[in-house]
């Protein structure tokens, strides 16, 4: 507390009271300064630290309540003992809690006032100002006015409102100078109450959003019209939006209310939804062109392994068809891809080791053909010994880790680093990011690379199919990373980008954690089309597309079976009465008529026992899931190949014995 | 009003408070005109808080007649009442009064 006391203030707006007492504290031999209002005090008091300052309650500008507010806010004047000089105070009864002040002298005649302040002087230089803390002088002395509690009440009420509001709340004066902020202003802005009163607002923000803050202020104070700044600002990486409105006083300076609003979580999730929403739209396209190329590459993929073998060595055709049969393959590769963005592509789910793939994708032709174009990128790995395991499918999942692989190490122009880790995560708190990832235990992919990274706009859509920087016919379908997109979030998982232009770029897949061991691969050895061969089964094809009919019985007539075709569900049906087939290769999807799935009930009122091999462009769909469940166990995808149809024909009827 | 009394009573020197009252004249002729102003506008927020300022001089200096007037032309601003302006002419009056006294 103070003891010696030399220097007082006094900031008063009535002329007469600011008169009476600097005549009287002079008098008594004290350096007196005086102020009018509230900013004339704050710019006093970077000059002069008074030991004692009287403050009026009602000013302009700044009132009372404000000015004790920011004075206890200011480390320089912890030790100044602020007494509030007031006539409301009388008239509110003493209410030490809305105001910050030592002492309350209540304003009378000069006579009684001026023996108020002499008792609290006094008491200062007997170094007792603790003792009459929190009093209030002479309000014993004022005649009963009108209560006015109904005033505070609804100061409590919107005391309460104000702390308790989402949006951040500022009262600005003399241009940008703060004199209030709320606390969700002051969590908003990331400051503390006494980090911002008294500081001038615009000057937060770095430029230009500074000086169109100032704009904005200047304009809302001359045309006294509230304004919304049309840009969202950025402070202390949070997005806001300022409203402004000017609040009309009795003076010549504008008082204006900023109302700040923290968008940076909506701004976050309207991008996330966009994102899923486009790509939602474009996997539904993509999904409906796959489906009918599918049928129009069998043809082109199934053929030349016909033609092929019955060509002589020599043959000047032999190498055009082969061309033939691996662009077939190539075409056959985008459609799987497109497949997997329509998101109807992921077959049975098994339990799987992301380590493994990794490993298994480094040592393969694949990656030592594309790391030969890119001799002086090092690429390591720090790979969790302990990893856990994720549920899905093998194959996407080596596609996804081959993608992220390859475009990283395609990224470094020159010389650089790719740095593929796993790890087990749990995540506490969300992460928001590229999206937001919630928490809980995930097996975290990150592949991070030195390369040239990504511009932000670019960021928005790198996951876009067909949206690649790369050179066109070099390398990919220009959906690698469509894909990942499409396998990360048919595995129920996140993805979080981090891309700065010029320094790299990294990117980790979070997969939730499935409780089970890693199956291993299902590669089986390789096969000849002399081990596909067959015994004169008897098979019926039922396909409604004759190209498909006459691929499948080709194919299955030249491995040695009995086919016989069957161009609906209808007709397979009267085929089975009158005839025993052992097996029935089956298309899903037929129009008209029946599908597969009916067809199939069908068969079985007729012959229980029947086998059969489900076809479809599409991996899973309910309804193959429901005729699983028949009995169905073979499931061919197209186009299938002499190979994948003569293996998946040997399985099935191998498999008729084991089953009785 | 007899200046030298009301200084005594006040514990002032009647010179100083000569001077305060001039102040106050001066400085309340201002208002009220800002308060008629003000009530032309119908910023009745302004016109109270104007009352308010040369109410509480009044009774600082303790003129108690303005300072009455002065509570009954806040009460009946802040209702909205009539009356408002007779209340005003009655304290130009009384603050022309006090000029001549001084």
């Amino acid at each position: 507390m103070v003891s010696e006391i030399k220097q007082i203030m006094v900031v008063d707006n009535h002329p007469v009271m600011l008169k009476f007492m600097s005549d009287f504290l002079q008098n008594k031999g004290y350096d007196v300064k005086t102020a009018s209002d509230g900013l004339s005090a704050l710019d006093l008091l970077s000059s002069f630290i008074p030991d004692i300052i009287f403050i009026d309650l009602v000013m302009p500008n700044i009132s009372g309540e404000k000015l004790c507010h920011i004075l206890r806010s200011r480390k320089d004047l912890e030790n100044c003992f602020i007494v509030v000089l007031s006539a409301i105070m009388a008239e509110e009864g003493p209410s030490f809690d809305i105001c910050d002040a030592d002492v309350f002298i209540a304003k009378g005649p000069f006579d009684k006032l001026s023996s108020h302040v002499g008792q609290v002087l006094e008491k200062l230089h007997q170094g007792r100002g603790e003792q009459i803390k929190g009093r209030v002088f002479g309000s014993e002395d004022l005649f009963e006015r009108e209560i006015t509690n109904e005033l505070l009440d609804s100061k409590k009420h919107y005391e309460m409102t104000l702390n308790h509001m989402s949006e951040g709340l500022l009262e600005l004066v003399d241009g940008s100078v703060v004199v209030f902020a709320n606390p969700a202003a002051q969590s908003i802005l990331g400051r503390s109450e006494e980090n911002l009163l008294s500081r001038d607002f615009a000057d937060l923000f770095r430029e230009p959003a500074s000086t169109l803050l100032r704009e904005h202020i200047n304009n809302t104070a001359s045309t006294t019209k509230e304004t919304e700044v049309d840009e969202l600002l950025e402070i202390e990486d949070r997005l806001v939006s300022i409203k402004i409105m000017p609040v009309v006083g009795h003076d010549t300076r504008t008082t204006s209310l900023v109302i700040l609003r923290d968008v940076t979580q909506e701004k976050q999730l309207e991008a996330q939804l966009q994102r899923a929403k486009k790509m939602e739209a474009v996997g539904t396209l993509a999904g409906g062109v796959a489906h009918d190329l599918n049928n129009v590459l069998s043809a082109i993929v199934t053929y030349p392994d016909l033609i092929l073998p019955q060509l002589p060595e020599d043959s000047p055709i032999r190498r055009p068809i082969q061309t033939m049969r691996e662009s077939g393959n190539k075409a056959v590769a985008i459609v799987q891809d497109l497949l997997t963005l329509a998101r109807r592509g992921v077959p049975t789910k098994m339990s799987i080791n992301v380590n493994r793939v990794i490993t298994e994708f480094l040592n393969s032709p694949e990656y030592n053909k594309m790391k030969s174009y890119h001799p002086n990128v090092e690429v390591t790995t720090s790979l969790e010994a302990e990893l856990s395991n994720l549920s899905g499918s093998p194959v996407h999942l080596s596609k996804a880790v081959m993608n992220l692989i390859s475009n990283a190490v395609e990224s470094v122009e020159d010389k650089g680093e790719v740095h593929i880790s796993t790890s087990n995560v749990r995540l506490e708190e969300p992460i928001t990011g590229y999206e937001t990832v919630p928490p809980g235990n995930y097996i975290k992919i990150k592949v991070s690379d030195t390369g040239g990274g990504i511009s932000s706009q670019d960021l928005e859509r790198v996951f876009e199919p067909f949206y690649t920087k790369k050179k066109m016919g070099r390398s990919g379908t220009g959906l690698g990373m469509s894909v990942v997109w499409g396998t990360v979030k048919d595995h129920s998982g996140y993805i979080d980008l981090k891309s700065l232009e010029n320094s790299g770029t990294s990117i980790c897949l979070y997969f939730p954690v499935h409780a089970g061991r890693a199956e291993e691969g299902q590669k089986g050895p390789e096969v000849s089309q002399e081990d596909l061969k067959g015994n004169g089964e008897s098979i019926l094809v039922v396909d409604d597309v004759r190209q498909q009919r006459e691929i499948a019985y080709t194919l299955l007539a030249s491995l040695g079976y009995k086919v016989d075709v069957a161009p609906s569900g209808e007709a397979a049906l009267s085929h089975i009465t009158e005839k025993h087939a052992d097996l029935v290769l089956l298309d899903m999807i037929m129009d008209p008529g029946m599908d597969g799935l009916q067809t199939y009930q069908k068969i079985l009122e007729i012959s229980p026992e029947q086998k059969a091999i489900i076809v479809s462009g599409f991996s899973e769909t309910p309804r193959i899931k429901q005729i699983e469940k028949l009995g169905v166990s073979q499931f061919l995808k197209k186009p299938y190949t002499i190979k994948s149809l003569g293996m998946a024909v040997k399985k099935e009827l191998n498999n008729k014995g084991q089953q009785e | 009003m007899n200046i030298s009394e009301q200084a005594e009573r006040l514990g002032l020197e009647t010179g100083q408070y000569r001077e305060l009252v001039q102040l106050f004249v001066e400085n309340t002729r201002r208002e009220l005109s800002e308060i008629e102003q003000a009530i032309r506008e119908n910023n009745f927020k302004k016109a109270a808080d104007l009352v308010h300022s040369f109410k509480g001089a009044a009774a600082n200096l303790g003129i108690d007649d303005i300072a009455a007037g002065g509570e009954k032309l806040g009460h009946a601003i802040r209702n909205r009442q009539s009356g408002i302006e007779q209340t005003i002419n009655k304290l130009h009056n009384d603050v022309e009064r006090l000029s001549q006294t001084i």
